[in-house]
């Protein structure tokens, strides 16, 4: 069996978002993405078979995001904080290269909304505050490999 | 300078310079270092100038099992 050569890390990945009309990298304030690809199970037994049947009934993926709190504007904090300001919040596009813009990469690229955030603040804390967020796909996802 | 090639997309794919995702079957040209890796992924196919004009006549849009027919590809 041949060891792989293409393995990736994932330090170079980076998080473009949608503010408004522009397009924003908001990597350089956040440090972590969880994607969570789920397959949605329907299930049906009947008399007489052990065996339940099985289908793979929908899709769904959920993106779990870590960040630092920061005050400059186009930074992830304040990305989340005017998002959850709107009046009336509506989806936003966010496009998740993996390890980076990459001929052959992966990008993962959706519409979402956002499930909340947390802030923690805490007196005994050294590091900067962190902020954890959560996307959920409005509608379907993609995950393609990238080219220029 | 490089030579753009052309690479007939079998996978989809996200191009930057498009802003969007090309389905398979559409033609797109990459400069040879950027299409040979995406080749050796099988993403793509190389195809040569002459299938490019054959499928633009025709307004192609290929599936899989027709790529299989192909006999004159010229790479």
């Amino acid at each position: 069996m041949a060891t792989s050569t293409t393995m990736l890390y994932g330090t170079d990945s980076i998080i473009e978002v949608e503010i408004g009309t522009l397009t924003v990298d908001i990597s350089g304030s956040s440090n972590k993405a969880t994607i969570n690809l789920e397959m949605i199970i329907g299930e049906a037994s009947v008399f007489g078979d052990k065996w339940p049947q099985r289908v793979m009934t929908a899709k769904n993926c959920t993106v779990d995001c870590a960040a630092w709190y920061s005050s400059a504007s186009n930074e992830a904090a304040d990305f989340l904080l005017d998002w959850f300001s709107e009046a009336a919040p509506a989806t936003r596009h966010v496009e998740i290269y993996i390890n980076g813009k990459t001929v052959g990469n992966r990008v993962l690229s959706a519409d979402w909304v956002f499930n909340g955030t947390t802030i923690d603040l805490e007196t005994a804390a050294t590091n900067p505050i962190p902020v954890t967020f959560q996307l959920l796909n409005a509608g379907a996802v993609t995950i393609t490999p990238y080219a220029t | 300078m490089t030579t753009a090639r052309y690479y007939l997309i079998l996978k989809p794919l996200y191009v930057e310079r498009e802003k969007r995702i090309m389905e398979p079957g559409e033609i797109k040209d990459f400069d040879p270092a950027s299409g040979a890796i995406l080749v050796e992924r099988g993403i793509v196919l190389e195809i040569g100038e002459r299938e490019v004009e054959r499928r633009k006549h025709k307004h192609a849009r290929v599936s899989d099992p027709e790529l299989d027919k192909l006999d004159y590809l010229e790479v």
